[in-house]
């Protein structure tokens, strides 16, 4: 059962379900200077292009090291001139959290949209996962930061 | 009661570490317990699962692209639930191997195995129905529906089933770690109550024993103060009783003196006989008077000396000369056996005087007739000068012995025929004692005693030294 539950994972996470690759993945909304009109919609590719920070962390998630990398909080930031003093992040599930300016900030936290390298896939909790890095502060690990570190990110709110 | 006391403290520590150790145990157990809540996954996967439902009816009712399209999204995303589930119970069972959770709370384990076990169950149901949506993604072939929503429906109700057990188990888990460490927090108080108490009980008992021991030493210093009082009235009282006894008797054997030597008058052989008797009472009162005069004055510290260096061949031969009249009467023989280069001492000579011939009356009194007494010396390295009295009286009974320097006793010679005040021995430890000296006596019955004292000297016996030398003299 075991094996076969791991040949149909290969399989499926083989397969392109998360749909065209020029599809947008994320919204951005809020109190930025980019968006202060309208909504910002970037596919994987154009988000990426922001920025390209690494982190290699365990989390409570993943129980062996793992190379994290995405866009940085701090990047965000600059690349869209944020305002505000939280950042609302929603889920594909609709599962929603507040996170803190100071900790996209000071945290080290990124957007992770790859790990190992390798796109995530929404089953393997892409396309943006949050990730602090838990290894480099201990003190991270408790369930306040757990709990904003969302998955299946498809959009965030500056406010 | 110390004992008590060292028991209680014991007996606390011995507590209190033990339930140190446990609630360290405990703050590790609650430290390292999974910080995620299952309850909130199992409720997350059964939204899911809804909405997963709602995208199938969507479907069935309309098989399109839009519709497929929406069905792919919440199935995956209905997937990577399952992972999430299964990461939050593998990390609880490996934190209830790691702690000594197990043990304590066994149900919390055994359902915790359960619900793992029954969750990997759903979990495979999901997988089947996960293949069959695949399938029908993949051929938009609308007959494998129906199948599809069966298996849902399975997934649907035993997830809903699991959900509610898994609050159940949080809820006990919580409930009973929670009763465990406020249970030990209670004992640890308790403990630590008890740590207090025996603090405070063991401050109040040192201090009442402090204040016993303060009290006794007040009384004892009060008494001391009254002692010192009382011999100091006693000795007062005895110096001037003694004053005013020595006036009249004074009168009495110079009119006496008188009688028996005027040559106008002369008496009668009766007459002479009891003058005499009177002269010789008068002499012996005078005598006592003298001496309990002296030992009042050095009882209450009034006699000067005078230190300074004497050789000790003067203070020999001056004793020797004053008591040779009393030993021709008493018919007893004396020996000078002090020969050679004696040597200078650091003493007060006419109080060294009077105690020699105290010493050497007694032993001419207290001999037998044609007895001798021997007079001897020798030299205590490294400072001490000693003479020896010795005679070939009687001895003293051992018994006696202890009693010998204490004030009027005479041992029994009470009601002899020897004349005797009883305090002489009595002064002469007091003087030596003055003097930095020692007195003692060595006596074996029939054979005799022998008395003798120790006097601080200069260790050079050079008498022309002019400047000798006696550590811890001024």
């Amino acid at each position: 059962m075991r094996r076969m539950l791991l040949v149909l994972t290969v399989f499926f996470l083989s397969l392109p379900v998360d749909g065209n690759a020029a599809d947008p993945i994320l919204t951005i909304g809020g109190l930025t200077e980019k968006t202060d009109k309208s909504p910002l919609h970037l596919t994987l590719e154009e988000f990426e292009a922001i920025d390209t920070t690494t982190v290699i962390t365990k989390t409570p998630w993943h129980k062996e090291e793992t190379t994290f990398s995405g866009v940085s909080g701090v990047a965000l930031m600059k690349f869209l001139g944020a305002r505000g003093t939280e950042i609302d992040a929603i889920a594909l599930n609709d599962y929603k959290v507040a996170i803190p300016v100071s900790d996209f900030l000071n945290s080290g936290l990124i957007l992770a949209t790859r790990k190992n390298g390798t796109p995530m896939s929404i089953r393997d909790k892409g396309p943006i996962f949050v990730i602090y890095p838990f290894d480099a502060n201990p003190k991270l690990d408790n369930e306040v930061i757990y709990g904003r570190s969302i998955w299946q990110v498809k959009e965030i709110k500056f406010r | 009661m110390t004992v008590i006391l060292i028991l209680i403290t014991v007996g606390a520590s011995v507590f209190s570490g033990y339930w140190y150790v446990q609630l360290r145990h405990d703050t590790e157990t609650l430290r390292s317990a999974p910080k995620d809540d299952p309850t909130w996954g199992i409720l997350q996967l059964n939204a899911e699962a809804l909405k997963f439902a709602d995208a199938l009816h969507a479907v069935t009712i309309d098989n399109t692209a839009k519709t497929r399209k929406r069905l792919s999204l919440r199935l995956d995303i209905f997937y990577s639930r399952f992972d999430i589930i299964s990461e939050v119970f593998v990390r609880y069972e490996q934190w209830l191997s790691a702690t000594r959770t197990v043990d304590i709370y066994p149900m919390v384990a055994v359902s915790q195995h359960k619900l793992t076990r029954d969750f990997l169950g759903i979990r495979d149901r999901f997988i089947d129905m996960d293949r069959d949506v695949q399938i029908f993604l993949s051929t938009t072939d609308a007959e494998g529906l129906k199948g599809i929503r069966h298996q849902l429906d399975q997934v649907i109700s035993s997830s809903s089933e699991l959900a509610s057990r898994v609050n159940q188990a949080t809820n006990q888990k919580e409930f009973n770690i929670r009763e465990n460490v406020l249970d030990h927090l209670y004992e640890f108080q308790w403990t630590l109550l008890l740590i207090i108490l025996g603090f405070i009980f063991f401050s109040a008992a040192s201090l009442v024993l402090y204040m016993n021991a303060w009290r006794a030493e007040q009384r004892s210093r009060q008494a001391a103060i009254e002692l010192k009082t009382a011999s100091e009235a006693k000795s007062n009282f005895l110096s001037s009783m003694s004053h005013e006894l020595r006036t009249p008797l004074n009168a009495i054997l110079g009119f006496a003196q008188l009688l028996e030597y005027d040559p106008k008058e002369p008496l009668s052989d009766r007459q002479t006989s009891s003058v005499e008797s009177i002269l010789r009472g008068g002499h012996h009162l005078l005598e006592l008077i003298n001496q309990v005069l002296e030992l009042s004055k050095i009882e209450a510290g009034k006699i000067s000396l005078n230190f300074g260096w004497v050789p000790a061949r003067s203070v020999i031969d001056e004793s020797l000369h004053l008591i040779e009249s009393q030993a021709l009467e008493n018919e007893i023989e004396i020996l000078d056996h002090t020969t050679g280069n004696l040597p200078v001492l650091w003493t007060d000579s006419t109080r060294l005087t009077q105690v020699l011939i105290n010493l050497l009356s007694n032993a001419i009194k207290y001999n037998v007739r044609g007895g001798k007494v021997t007079l001897t010396c020798q030299e205590i390295p490294p400072y001490m000068f000693r003479i020896k009295v010795i005679d070939t009286g009687q001895g003293i009974p051992a018994k006696k012995q202890e009693d010998l320097f204490k004030p009027f006793e005479r041992l029994g010679r009470e009601a002899g025929n020897i004349e005797g005040t009883g305090i002489g021995l009595t002064i002469t430890r007091q003087i030596i004692d003055l003097l930095n000296g020692q007195v003692g006596f060595e006596s074996e019955l029939g054979k005799g005693s022998t008395f003798w004292v120790d006097i601080p000297m200069n260790s050079q016996t050079n008498e022309d030294d002019d400047t000798p030398t006696f550590p811890g003299q001024p």
